[in-house]
Parts: structure tokens; sequence; C-alpha cells
């Protein structure tokens, strides 16, 4: 318990180190307020729409302003829209989200069979495969794919409209967008992590018992790759994020990842910022879910945290 | 006369080429079969061949009567049926035999246990109740090895296959685990098929032998009658090879004293102190911030010329305190002195280093593989700048050659060289700088009998030679008595008994001294006319 206290007070600490980092990087970026007014306005509109953001304060006192606004839930008003960033995030955030799930239950569902399947074929034409499909699905950019898939099923087939939300399958070509490249990743990760498992000495222990390959599967190979799995479930989950901003631009989709985009090219720093957050507490996050359950998968991981907890 | 349990005929196994070929033998009940090779001779392929365990790609003939059953070898699913319930199998590691993540407990009741304490009683393991909630990493590789027994045993076969189940463990322990078994399967009935390449524990253990190289059964016979007269050329080579009192300061594969014994008599003089180490002390923090004495005021001095063990079992601080020799391992106290004079550690080292060169465990593992031996060898006289360059690779040819690596080999990179022609290679780059001081741990153990004899008389001839002093680690008691003028022996981190190797083997003065001797599997002895007899026929 003491462990998980203080993994998590890391984890916070990692968050504050984000949100100064992201806040000054973006203060030395540019000046919003010569991007948000015209080139030939008046010194004096500046000057006003300084004021008027705080932006004519010394950047430690913006940044104390910022903070403690975070505290109340505020994450500071877009400059383009004059809402608050949070709101605009949230409006996006339903279509992300129905982005985001389908993509990792599929990217997970896909790769680890495949990969568990090649790693019991080792060597065979199916497992050569594999290993090439995930080669290139990883090669080949999230935005190319995407180009690509719109061609074939939309321009050439006319089978499902090009953008926007009209039905189901509106979802197919940018789920798949993000998910082929992760399900590859997934696939070849769980090939290497199982053909190491089925190489162990303990599995001819368990063979020589006389255990039926099932049962040995079920009880030593599962539990043994969980390990990898979570480490690298826990890492896609950053790109996830990552993927969907791609997904969202190309198929014209109202969700976070391209109000990120234009938000970025119109130096609106306090959705950018709150997005950049959103994005960052989503990963620490899973990271301490995986730490957690790296503890309460391997007996051993316990142990070594019980004993550095105890010094 | 009375049936077989186990009968098997014509096995062969074959990758891309044969592995092994045309084995035959009988297993009775009750009987334990010992089964002895050098690495590589194809005994662990038979084992595994037996219930169809053997790597992907394999090519098996043959035949194996179980009873009144009779299993066509070539599908490995066939004897997979008697698996567990009729033949069970313990191997060598037994840290990699469980699984990490499950507890004694689970692993036992997956076969079919649930009163896992009373079979942990069984194998020797008095503490069931509280060993069942543990994990395998929480166990010494003696309990691991007993709970890898108390699995292959849940399901009560009636044969049991050992593949060197004791060679990664303490004399103390494996001596513990074998009485174990020979009273578990004295009282069931059982048979064993004992898988070693250590003629004492055979000599000890086993009533039947058989011998294999090269895949082939070269000599069977009873385990006394093999050992005390063997016939076959292989047997006797392999017997001659290892180290007993008889051969105590001779070379092991040669008849006659070499020219270096001659000499070494002449160095037993007392000579000058090359190196000694006072009062060492080295503590280490362990991960729950307690402080623990690793080395607790050893001193130790060496001669030149002069070989001295230090033995002891894993964990007792013996490699601690070598390494703090070299400044591998920082002493906390104590000093090193080096022809008297005592190193300082803030100095250049450049001499120190010069003088005293350590050879480890695994040659593999302290090479660079992706460089050529020749290159290996002369790039300490590259570092100490030593001679002209262009004579370097010459001087390196000439240490080699001491080493008595073929030619041949020099420019081959490690991995294309067996274990032996390795360690050929690591002592030949030690000696490079003409070192005062070889500091040998546990050099020999992972080696081979026959290889094994070849490097103990390289270095006995090294140390006639040069004069260089040894400082040899060892767990293995008889390979010390062999080689060794002095003897230390370790434990928890202190000498408890050092003095002439002779005496302390003879009238050893310390209870753990005596533990260790009376571990030793014993060889019978041997008959020599029946040696020289098979030699000059």
């Amino acid at each position: 318990m003491n462990w998980i206290l203080l993994r998590t007070g890391r984890a916070l600490l990692t968050l504050l180190l984000l949100i100064g980092f992201s806040f000054f990087v973006l203060s030395i970026s540019g000046d919003p307020a010569l991007s948000h007014l015209s080139a030939d306005v008046d010194a004096s509109a500046i000057d006003a729409f300084r004021r008027k953001w705080g932006l004519d304060l010394p950047l430690w006192q913006q940044f104390f302003i910022y903070v403690r606004g975070l505290f109340h839930g505020d994450f500071g008003m877009s400059y383009a829209t004059g809402r608050p960033a949070l709101e605009q995030i949230m409006a996006g955030m339903p279509v992300t989200v129905s982005l985001m799930l389908p993509t990792i239950f599929a990217a997970i569902g896909l790769g680890l069979p495949l990969g568990a399947f090649a790693a019991m074929r080792r060597g065979s034409t199916a497992d050569r495969l594999t290993i090439t499909l995930s080669v290139l699905a990883l090669a080949v950019p999230n935005f190319l794919l995407g180009l690509m898939l719109m061609y074939v099923f939309s321009v050439h087939l006319g089978w499902i409209e090009p953008s926007g939300i009209v039905d189901w399958r509106s979802y197919l070509m940018p789920v798949a967008t993000m998910a082929l490249p992760m399900a590859a990743i997934f696939a070849r990760f769980t090939r290497s992590a199982m053909l190491e498992i089925l190489s162990h000495p303990m599995l001819d222990t368990a063979r020589a018992g006389g255990l039926q390959p099932g049962r040995i599967k079920r009880a030593h190979v599962l539990p043994n790759i969980a390990v990898p799995l979570v480490t690298i479930t826990a890492l896609e989950f950053g790109h996830l994020f990552t993927a969907a901003v791609v997904a969202e631009s190309v198929f014209g989709w109202p969700g976070t990842g391209r109000l990120l985009i234009d938000s970025v090219a119109s130096r609106d720093f306090a959705v950018v910022q709150a997005i950049l957050l959103l994005t960052g507490t989503t990963m620490i996050l899973a990271n301490l879910l995986a730490d957690i359950a790296y503890g309460a998968i391997d007996p051993r991981v316990r142990d070594q945290r019980r004993r550095r907890v105890k010094a | 006369m009375i049936h077989p349990l186990l009968t098997v005929q014509g096995m062969d196994i074959a990758f891309t080429e044969r592995v092994c070929a045309d084995i035959g033998f009988e297993l009775h009940r009750g009987e334990w079969l010992g089964l002895v090779g050098e690495s590589g001779s194809g005994k662990s392929l038979t084992c595994r061949g037996l219930i169809g365990l053997l790597p992907e790609g394999a090519q098996v003939t043959g035949q194996m009567t179980y009873g009144d059953r009779v299993f066509d070898l070539s599908n490995p699913q066939a004897p997979a049926r008697l698996r567990g319930v009729e033949i069970a199998m313990i191997f060598q590691d037994p840290m990699s035999a469980l699984d990490p993540l499950m507890t004694v407990e689970g692993h036992l009741k997956l076969r079919g246990r649930a009163d896992g304490a009373d079979l942990l009683r069984q194998v020797g393991l008095p503490d069931g109740e509280n060993l069942l909630k543990s994990f395998p990493h929480q166990l010494s590789g003696g309990q691991c090895q007993r709970v890898a027994l108390a699995c292959a045993l849940a399901r009560h076969p009636k044969i049991l296959i050992a593949d060197e189940p004791t060679t990664a463990l303490d004399v103390t322990v494996q001596a513990g685990i074998l009485r174990k078994l020979r009273q578990l399967t004295d009282k069931q009935g059982m048979s064993v098929l004992f898988v070693t390449h250590d003629l004492g524990v055979v000599s000890e253990h086993c009533d039947r032998v058989m011998v294999m190289n090269a895949g082939r059964i070269v000599e069977r016979g009873t385990a006394q009658d093999v050992l005390r007269a063997p016939k076959a050329g292989y047997t006797q080579n392999l017997l001659r090879a290892i180290p007993t009192p008889a051969t105590r300061g001779r070379r092991l594969m040669s008849a006659t004293p070499s020219e270096g014994e001659m000499s070494a008599a002449s160095l037993r003089q007392p000579a000058e102190v090359a190196l000694s180490l006072k009062h060492i002390r080295v503590t280490y923090q362990r991960p729950n911030g307690q402080r623990v004495n690793a080395v607790d005021g050893v001193s130790l001095s060496l001669r030149s010329g002069e070989i001295l063990g230090l033995v002891g079992e894993s964990g007792s601080g013996k490699s601690t305190v070598a390494k703090t020799a070299v400044g591998l391992v920082h002493a906390d106290g104590g000093s090193v002195e080096l022809a008297g004079r005592p190193v300082d550690w803030h100095r250049p080292q450049a001499e120190w280093r010069r003088a005293v060169q350590y050879i480890f465990q695994d040659p593999l593992g302290a090479m660079d593989p992706l460089s050529r031996i020749l290159d290996q060898v002369r790039t300490p006289l590259d570092i100490h700048d030593i001679g002209q360059r262009r004579d370097r690779a010459v001087m390196a040819g000439k240490r080699l050659a001491e080493a008595r690596l073929d030619p041949a080999l020099h420019r081959k990179k490690p991995r294309m060289l067996s274990g032996g022609q390795r360690q050929r290679a690591t002592i030949a780059r030690a000696l490079a700088l003409s070192p005062k001081v070889l500091i040998c741990d546990e050099s020999v153990s992972a080696l081979d009998v026959s290889v094994r004899a070849h490097i103990l008389d390289l270095l006995m001839d090294l140390r006639a030679q040069t004069g260089v002093a040894i400082l040899f680690i060892s767990h293995d008691l008889s390979v010390i008595h062999h080689l060794c003028d002095r003897v230390a022996v370790m434990r928890g981190g202190r000498i408890v008994e050092e003095g002439d190797t002779a005496e302390v083997f003879a009238t050893p003065q310390h209870d753990y001294t005596r533990a260790l001797l009376a571990a030793i599997p014993k060889m019978p002895e041997r008959d020599i006319g029946t040696l020289l007899q098979g030699e000059s026929a």
C-alpha cells in the first residue's frame, strides 16, 4: 500500500512538471496577440488584447494564475472563441473516445492472437507472413494509410462515405487507420514475449510432468506473457491520441484531435495546454495502472517493492 | 528372469546429422542406472527422446517397451502419454525449473496434489506448510530442486529420469538431496535413470552405469566394475582425467612426470610473498538497508610459484575476496599488498594491473565476441604499451602457443571455439603481461572432465615454468586437493581453516571442513593394473 502512495506522489510530481514545461514552452513559442489580430491593427488594440488576457503580467504571475485556476477546474479561456477551453475540449471528447476505445480493443484483439499464433508456429509461412505484414503496417505512415483506405473504399468502390460521421460504417476507416499499426506492434511484442516463454526450461518441467498443452498455456504461458503485454499496452495509450489526431484530420471528424491541430495553428494556448494536460494525465495514469498491475502479476516485483519501501 | 521395467532398443536420434546411434538398454525395478558422458555426448537427448521431449526437428527411430506396452519412438506423442504418471523427469537448473509467478502450492496443485505439505516433507522440506505459499525466487537452489522433485513425484511415477539434477548445487546440498532421493526410491521401488558427468556420484549411488561418447554407448556394466576396471578406451581416458588423491601434484593427461613437475618440486622452497591480502572486509547494503559483511576480515598470502586453493560454497565470499585483489570489488577495510607494497587506490595502478590477472568461470562472457582471439590477447600489450607495435602480434601468438591453443584457431572469433579452447585463450590473455599472480575464479568448473584435466595440467606447467603464483578458487574439493599446495576454507565471509592441502584433507580441524569433505562423492580405488593393460592394448 505504501508503495502505491509513493508511486502516486511521483505521478503527481510528473504532472506538475508537465504543466510547468508545457506552459513555458508555449509562452515562448509566439505571441497570440499577433496571430489573433490582423496585421494592420494599431498598437493600442494589441495592448488591449494583452491586458484582457493577462499577457502583460510577468510570466511567473501568469503561471501562478493559471495553476490556481487549475485547482478550480478552470483551464483558461480560448482566445479564438472566448469560451472556456475545457468546454471546447469536452465537446470533442465523445468523438475522440469513440475512436480510441474501438481502436485499442481492435489492436489487442487482432495483434495478440496473431502474435501468439505466429510464435507457436515459429518459422512457418504463417509466422513469416505475420512478421512481414506487421513491418509493412508499421512502415506506412498513419495519414497515408488513411488516404489509401479512403481512395479504395470511398473513391474507387464507393462503399463508405469518405468523411464525417454518417452511420456505423463511418467508423471502419478511421479505426482501421489507427488500429492497424498498433495491432502490428502488439503482434510483434506478443510473438517475442511468447517465444521467450516457450523456450523457458520451466515448460520442460511442466511437459515432463505430463501436463496437457492447453493446461500449460493457461497456467504458465499466459501469466508470463502478461508482464510485457501490460508494458506495451500502457505505452500504446500514448500513441492512441496521436493516432486520433491524424485520423480525425484525414477523415474530417470534429474531435479533440482536430481541435489540437487547429489550436496549435492559431496559438490558442489555453486549449493546447488543456489538451496536453489531459493526454499527459492519461499517460501518467496508464503507467501508474501498469505499475500496479506488475505487482499484482509478479511476486518478485512485490517483494522488491516491499524491500524498497522498508529502506 | 524378471522382466525389465523399461527396455529401449535401437534408438537413433538425428537432426541434420545423427547425434545418437543405436541406443539400447534395460532399466529394472528399483534400480539406479547411471548415464555418464561429456557435454555433447547425447545423454540429455537420449533422456528427452524417451518421453518425447526432443527439440523440434529431431528425427527419432527405435522402440521402447514399458511394462507390456510397446511404443514406437518415432512418434513423440506415443511416449508422451507416460509423462508424469509413469516416467517423470527433473532437470539441471533448479532456479528456472519452476514458474516464477506461481506458488509452490500452485505447482503441486497443477499436478493434482492438494496434500502439498506432506509431499514436501517427503522430499526433505520439513517446513512444508510455510513453503507452500512461497514463490520460487524466495527459495534457495537446493529448495527449488526439492520442489521440482516433489512435482516430478506428485503422480507416483515408476521411473525418474534425473538429468544432472545436482550439478548446479553445492556439494553438501547435493549430498543431502541424493541421500533423500535414494531413500524415496528404495521405499517406493522406483527406478532412476541418472544422468551425470560426475563419476563420483555414479560410484556412490548407481547400481549400473552406461558410458556415452559421441552419441553411442561405449561401455556398460555394474558401477563398481566400470569404475574399477574400465574396458573401453574412452572410459579409461575419462577416469584418468579425474583428479584423485593419487594424482595429487601430478599431471593428469601424461603418465610420465614432465619437466614442469621436476622444477615445480624445486620451487617448493620458500619464495617471496607475491600478493597478500590483509584483514579484507567487504560489506554491502541489502535492498532493505541492512549492512551485511560479505567478507569479514580475511587475510591471505600467496608466494611466488605457489598455488593456493580457496574453497567454499556459493555465497561464502570467496570470489568477493579475490576481486578485491584486482580492484573489481572495493574493500571497505584492510589492504592489498603486492610484493610487500600496499596498493594505493588513489594512484595510477598500471603496475599492479599488470601484475595481477583474473580468469573467470565463463570464458565466452569474458571475451569480446566480435574480435579475433589473437587481437584479444594483444590488447593488454597495446594498453600497457609493451614492446614494439609490430612485435605484439608475435608476442600474443607466443602466449597462445604457451596456452597450447592450436595456431589455426588464433584468428578465429570466440564463438568458433569450444569451451576448453576459449578458456585457453583467456589464460593466454591473462599471461600476456607476464603477471606475478594469476587468479582463477572457478575457471575449470564449467568444463568437461577431460578438458578440465588439460587445463589443470596447463596451470601446473605454467606455475613450474614461470613461477607465477596462482589463487585457485573452486567449490570442487577434489580439484583443489589435486592442484593446490595450500588451501583456505571459507564460510560466511571468514576463513575457517587454512593450511597445507595434504594436512587439511587428512586431518581437517574445523567441523565445516569435515562436512565438506564428507560430502564429496567417493570414487572406488582404481585397479591400476587394468588401466595400464588397457593402455598398452
